[in-house]
């Protein structure tokens, strides 16, 4: 056998050795004789229906929430709800949420047993960790705003384009491509490690995933119907981000901590601020309306996914215990990140060069689209310090993100 | 439609935007407090300040501010140029029946800054950003009529 053929072979899952079965008779037998078959047969409607409405089992009886001005919100329903926020401390059991409450029957030496601190939905289980102001309202806009590529989008208006603006267009639509597939990566493996309890929480960040699916989708449909294609890989695009997001995860294994916040600061306050800022460039730069139509729908969910980046850090540092030195930590985060990735996006020929040649109107007029993006660049590094002021987070004297551009 | 810059001319902005909720339903929610800021140049004498309030799928608030009333209307952001400049992008909202791609407010606040769009949280100016094709059918509606 070869070497490659080996190194192959041993990386195979394992196979799965069958288990004797028992016959198929005695499983059904089982079934008949089990104690829910038992009380089923009763014709007797179970627990569930006896339970007291008020001080039983049963939680919120009788509330009647009411569509708000936009409709049956989440909004709506907290109005009405008995916990509108969830509580500050951690529960050991998965389904406590503020919504349904823990079965008496299940004894608390059976709740660790049941719903483990690691490896699922109670990884995560602080409110400091977690939650966000408004955190509704946040989510119903990212609901309420999401859109369809297919159906809102005028794709029969798409205009051909001069090759070389098309390939300067394409370039971008790859280089943000690379970062929407990222970002969903980064951000994806925590919905299943909050606890249930942050209902709006799991609800916006899965929106967040959904967002970037979808603007993969439009990026790549775009790329394959205007006479151009993908363009040239941008290398380096997650330099610093990648390593950040990977020990925040520990990957995702053993009973370790994860830092969720370290993420969120990486990818939606940090990355997606530079999407959003690049992006708009690219869509004040786009030469037809169908493409800067495109570019705009982007543009709103990636500035929403920094409002969330935001309200997260500002609560994180406003209520994480001082023991988890959250400001220091998240300096130290983002001392990892900013030099790399200002090379990465900022200085990336293969993301700046396209940039131009589309704010000039073509390659002959390059120069004015670097006239330009100059005239722009400060404001990028400046943003996102100004969005740090804003939530608490001052590192002014600290930022290696150049104030000008050294090109 | 009324003279800009008026207030009469930004209640008919209100008026159409709450006319067309249809079309406001369908771009999503919005909530926000804004002041349109219109500097004096050749064309306008003194600066003037509008300020207007959007929520879910209305304009529920247009009014005009004397400038030191600005701060306590406390404004999420604040879109501001030169008259000539809103005159001009007005002019070819109502030439194309919507802004063309020279004339967006994403574009008329990136290129040479005619327009800002600034305030004094960036976490709270980025609700325009969140919202702006909400904000940019707003003034879209003054090619109506």
């Amino acid at each position: 056998m070869s070497e490659k053929r080996e190194r192959l072979r041993t990386l195979e899952m394992p196979r799965l050795r069958p288990r004797p079965l028992p016959p198929r008779e005695e499983v059904v037998a089982n079934q008949s004789r089990h104690f829910q078959t038992v009380k089923l047969s009763r014709g007797e409607l179970g627990h569930w229906f006896h339970t007291p409405l008020d001080g039983g089992e049963w939680s919120e009886w009788g509330k009647r929430a009411r569509p708000d001005a936009v409709g049956m919100t989440y909004m709506a329903v907290t109005e009405v709800c008995d916990r509108p926020v969830p509580e500050v401390q951690a529960y050991r059991r998965l389904m406590h949420s503020r919504f349904v409450k823990p079965s008496p029957r299940v004894p608390e030496n059976l709740e660790e047993r049941l719903a483990p601190k690691w490896g699922g939905a109670r990884e995560i289980e602080e409110k400091y960790e977690v939650w966000i102001d408004d955190a509704g309202p946040l989510a119903e806009e990212a609901l309420d705003r999401q859109w369809r590529p297919a159906l809102s989008l005028r794709w029969e208006d798409m205009q051909r384009l001069p090759p070389p603006l098309e390939r300067a267009f394409d370039q971008i639509l790859t280089w943000l491509l690379q970062c929407e597939y990222f970002c969903s990566d980064a951000v994806g493996g925590y919905v299943g490690r909050l606890h249930y309890r942050f209902v709006e929480i799991k609800s916006y960040l899965a929106y967040e995933i959904f967002d970037y699916a979808l603007h993969a989708n439009a990026l790549r449909k775009r790329l394959l119907s205007n006479g151009g294609g993908m363009g040239a890989q941008v290398e380096g695009f997650d330099a610093g981000l990648l390593e950040v997001c990977n020990e925040a995860s520990q990957g995702f294994s053993g009973e370790v901590p994860r830092d969720f916040n370290a993420v969120v600061l990486a990818i939606d306050v940090w990355l997606n601020g530079v999407m959003l800022d690049l992006l708009r460039l690219a869509a004040a730069g786009a030469r037809s309306e169908f493409d800067r139509r495109l570019l705009e729908r982007v543009m709103q969910d990636c500035a929403r996914h920094v409002s969330w980046g935001c309200k997260r850090i500002g609560c994180y540092l406003r209520d994480a215990p001082p023991e988890r030195e959250a400001a220091e930590r998240l300096h130290a985060v983002a001392d990892r990140f900013e030099p790399a990735q200002v090379e990465g996006h900022l200085l990336n020929p293969r993301v700046l060069e396209p940039l131009a040649l589309l704010l000039g109107g073509g390659p002959e007029n390059a120069a004015a689209g670097w006239s330009v993006l100059r005239e722009f660049w400060p404001q990028i590094g400046e943003r996102w310090l100004a969005r740090l002021d804003a939530v608490g987070l001052n590192r002014r004297d600290r930022c290696q993100v150049p104030t000008q551009p050294p090109f | 439609m009324s003279d800009f810059p008026s207030v009469d001319f930004f209640r008919v902005l209100q008026r159409r935007m709450n006319d067309n909720s249809d079309k406001f339903r369908a771009l999503g929610f919005t909530d926000s407090r804004a002041v349109f800021a219109v500097r004096a140049d050749d064309e306008l004498e003194d600066d003037r300040y509008f300020g207007a309030v959007f929520e879910v799928y209305d304009c529920t608030e247009i009014c005009e501010l004397e400038a030191s009333e600005v701060e306590a209307y406390d404004p999420d952001w604040i879109l501001e140029a030169d008259c000539a400049d809103w005159r001009e992008m007005i002019a070819n909202i109502r030439a194309e029946g919507a802004a063309d791609s020279d004339h967006t407010l994403n574009r008329l606040s990136l290129l040479g800054h005619p327009f800002r769009i600034h305030g004094v949280d960036q976490t709270r100016v980025d609700v325009f950003h969140r919202q702006q094709l909400s904000y940019q059918e707003f003034f879209d509606q003054a090619a109506e009529g």
